[in-house]
């Protein structure tokens, strides 16, 4: 009886799946394919409108020089959203999409960020770290280093830290209250900042960082033999761009320093060699950076703003062993040749920093490397966070982070 | 069915030919008879079936005249002469078929970092530093105190110095505590390597430069050369001596230019190849032309002195002769508080300083050829400099009291 029971109770429950309104179906956002490499970016707007069923409306910028620049950007079966961002990215615009009124619509990049809410972070267990770090390895302040006025508590010096690594701006800076950090911002930065503080805790890869790590994969793949002695940069850009697997767009920084016309590249490529490295030397050659940013690989020169790719390394079993090696170099007696230091009196996480600095710097890249406490974090693409990784490891770091980027 | 394989055979042989006709040559002549620079690079790329690519450099920053013969030269040895020709840093990339010049002290591509780990070093180095540092001096009122630096960061000065090569890669090292971290490229990564073992090794040892250099003069020592040269430029000259020793001959950009316009008329008396060179050096001399010479893949580099062209050097176990200078300085020991007495110790008297001070006022007064350089890193001593340099040193040593090993 109760079996019987069950199954009309199963079949009813089909019935009604079966015949409920398409409506009530999550609606699937609609996706686009953006083929504009070395596109006028009026063309490319106009396309997309078409793909959207929107109407382009120029407003401003109507029979402006910007809407005939050139953009680069190849991204096929993307949502309109990122299309939107990926073109404005390239364009030096801001592209927006009017679903209500069905309207797509171009304008200058806006000078100040977007408005926010306010949000707190609790960093009571930074905080905890950064004292601990400070109290075994931290510089001596008071009379021994009268220079220092400065004298952050832990939460200030995490909001500096946040501040430099996420390249936030002068504009609405985070308050540190007590051990909260505070601040109005908008919800992607606001995610960024979320995202960096539970990698200080916790070391790792940003999800920037492993996107670009996996939008690279596909550039591993495919060889291409490019021979000829003077090859037009533009020529070889299409060619990586074509045959890119993942979304890939040049940057506004570096579209303005490029002369796709007549820029030729020296490189040339055997058969053996991948697209990845073509990129690669190519970044090399003409002096750009290639990461990952609105789900697409960026190939840029702005090396000062908002990448949300970095790796925060865990040096705190890295300082124990050099504790030790430092206190294995001090000599026993007040030699002039002598040494009676620490790894304090060297500069605890600072002699980390440096070699870090000027190792990367002597293979030609210069990223963003700033310690807290026990972590040190260093921002730009996989390239340059992987060479990081070999100087860690050649100074005595081991990795512990999981397949995931995660730490183990 | 034979035919088929046999054809088979044929067409596969034939496509083997024509893959290795392709590819890269394994042995290349270096002939650059002063030509300039660009066209002699130009010249090695064609026979490389390799495109030249200048980085930082132009045409007219290459010299004008360039002197380079070594025949038969393996591809990274005919790339490595024509840096040396040029003055500037030469790689040769097979993979892309590609020549590079780059400019000297700029970063090559395709640089790896590596990390040496120097306890052992550092650690002979404290301890050398408790027996026998120079004691510091009291910092004066008003005055800083040097600041300290620890054993691996006195090793990292020490190899900056044995090292340093005017017209290579320039390598800065990273001190992490008892590690030096260094990003190069994979030939300055062989020099540090061959560095630190020697500095390690029991007994010292010489650099492979240094026994190349020993192995050409031997060459040259035992090559009979009776030319009769009239009219003829010093270069010529020069070419004339090296091959009768078999051996290749490439000038530096700054003596090239002399010795490519200057003529002379070279009638040495019969002898071997290495007493008509070393005439001909003493002929320049006199018209105070110095000229300092190396060897690299079987090929004489002459270059004037001031370019510092030389690479080789020997590192020198001093221990014992330290022990020996102390027990000498103890026994030196007066009772105390006489007008002509002596109360100090080797320490006091500058540890290592001791017999490095010596040396450099022996050397100098032997006035051995070419350029060198000596410097200490706790008990061991190195001298950089050519063959002739570090005999002299040797014999000074010798004099000292320092014993050769296994003697």
């Amino acid at each position: 009886m109760q079996r019987t029971a069950l199954c009309l109770l199963l079949i009813a429950a089909g019935l009604v799946v079966a015949t409920a309104p398409a409506s009530a179906e999550p609606e699937v956002e609609r996706t686009v394919d953006c083929v504009y490499p070395g596109e006028v970016l009026a063309t490319a707007l106009g396309d997309l409108a078409t793909q959207l069923g929107y109407t382009f409306e120029p407003g401003e910028l109507a029979e402006t020089y910007e809407l005939e620049q050139q953009i680069w950007v190849l991204a096929r079966g993307v949502t309109a959203r990122r299309a939107a961002e990926l073109i404005s990215a390239s364009g030096g615009v801001r592209v927006s999409l009017d679903d209500a009124n069905r309207l797509l619509t171009v304008s200058e990049e806006p000078e100040k960020p977007e408005a926010g809410k306010v949000r707190a972070f609790k960093v009571d267990a930074l905080c905890r770290q950064y004292l601990d770090y400070q109290k075994r390895y931290g510089l001596r302040g008071g009379p021994a280093q009268p220079d220092v006025l400065y004298q952050p508590t832990a939460a200030e010096e995490l909001r500096d830290a946040a501040a430099e690594i996420l390249q936030l701006g002068d504009e609405a800076p985070g308050s540190a209250v007590g051990k909260r950090l505070i601040y109005t911002r908008g919800a992607s930065d606001l995610a960024r900042l979320e995202e960096l503080f539970r990698l200080m805790e916790s070391a790792g890869e940003s999800q920037a960082l492993r996107q670009d790590r996996e939008n690279r994969e596909g550039l591993k793949k495919m060889h291409t033999e490019f021979s000829d002695d003077q090859i037009l940069l533009s020529a070889v850009l299409w060619r990586l761009f074509k045959e890119c697997e993942a979304p890939i767009y040049i940057d506004h920084s570096l579209m303005q320093s490029l002369d796709f016309e007549y820029d030729t590249t020296e490189l040339r490529f055997s058969a053996d060699t991948s697209h990845y490295d073509v990129l690669l030397a190519l970044a090399r050659e003409q002096e750009f950076a290639v990461d990952s940013m609105h789900g697409a690989l960026r190939l840029h020169q702005a090396y000062f703003s908002g990448s949300a790719s970095y790796q925060v390394f865990d040096v705190s079993g890295l300082l124990i062993d050099l504790e030790k090696q430092y206190a294995e170099l001090k000599t026993d007696a007040e030699s002039l040749e002598g040494f009676q230091g620490d790894l304090r009196s060297e500069g605890g996480v600072q002699v980390i920093v440096d070699a870090l600095c000027i190792q990367l710097e002597n293979a030609g890249c210069a990223p963003l490397v700033r310690a807290f406490g026990s972590r040190v974090v260093v921002s730009g693409g996989v390239d340059v966070i992987d060479r990081a990784a070999e100087v860690m490891t050649a100074m005595g770091w081991e990795n512990g982070l999981a397949k995931d980027g995660e730490r183990k | 069915m034979r035919t088929l394989a046999g054809l088979t055979l044929i067409a596969v042989l034939a496509l083997t030919i024509q893959a290795q006709d392709k590819s890269a040559p394994t042995r290349v002549d270096l002939a650059a008879y002063g030509v300039s620079g660009h066209e002699a690079a130009a010249d090695l790329a064609e026979s490389l079936g390799a495109r030249l690519v200048l980085h930082e450099l132009d045409e007219q920053s290459l010299p004008a005249s360039c002197w380079a013969v070594r025949k038969k030269a393996t591809p990274p040895a005919a790339t490595a002469l024509l840096g040396q020709a040029l003055g500037c840093q030469s790689l040769y990339d097979p993979q892309s078929a590609t020549l590079h010049l780059y400019r000297p002290g700029a970063v090559l591509g395709g640089s790896k970092v590596k990390g040496y780990d120097v306890s052992v070093l550092a650690g002979r180095f404290v301890e050398y530093v408790n027996s026998y540092g120079i004691a510091r001096q009291p910092v004066k009122p008003g005055e800083e105190a040097e600041p300290e630096r620890t054993a691996a960061e006195h090793l990292a000065g020490v190899l900056e110095e044995m090292l340093w090569d005017p017209r290579g890669a320039e390598f800065d090292a990273s001190v992490v505590g008892d590690r030096l971290l260094y990003t190069t490229d994979e030939s300055s990564h062989s020099r540090i390597r061959e560095a630190l073992d020697l500095l390690m090794a029991e007994h010292g040892g010489e650099s492979a430069a240094l026994k190349d250099e020993r192995a050409a003069v031997e060459k040259l020592k035992e090559a009979k050369f009776s030319g009769e040269l009239t009219g003829t430029p010093v270069a010529s000259v020069l070419t004339e001596i090296c091959a009768a020793a078999g051996l290749g001959v490439v000038l530096g950009p700054e003596f090239a230019e002399f010795a490519c316009e200057e003529h002379i008329d070279f009638k040495p008396e019969a002898g071997s190849a290495w007493e008509a060179l070393h005439s001909l050096l003493v002929r320049m001399r006199e018209q105070d032309i110095r000229v300092d010479f190396t060897v690299r893949g079987d090929a004489l580099v002459l270059e004037s002195e001031d370019a510092g062209v030389g690479s080789g050097y020997r590192v020198y176990d001093i221990s014992d002769l330290l022990k020996k200078l102390e027990a000498s300085y103890q026994r030196q020991r007066t009772a105390p508080g006489k007008v002509e007495g002596y109360e100090g110790d080797l320490r006091r008297a500058g540890g290592n300083q001791v017999v490095l001070r010596s040396l450099d006022e022996q050397l100098e007064a032997a006035h051995a050829p070419g350029n060198s350089d000596c410097m200490v890193f706790g008990n061991r001593l190195i001298v950089r400099g050519g063959n002739s340099a570090v005999n002299a040193a040797t014999q000074i040593l010798k004099e000292m009291g320092w014993e050769e090993p296994g003697k």
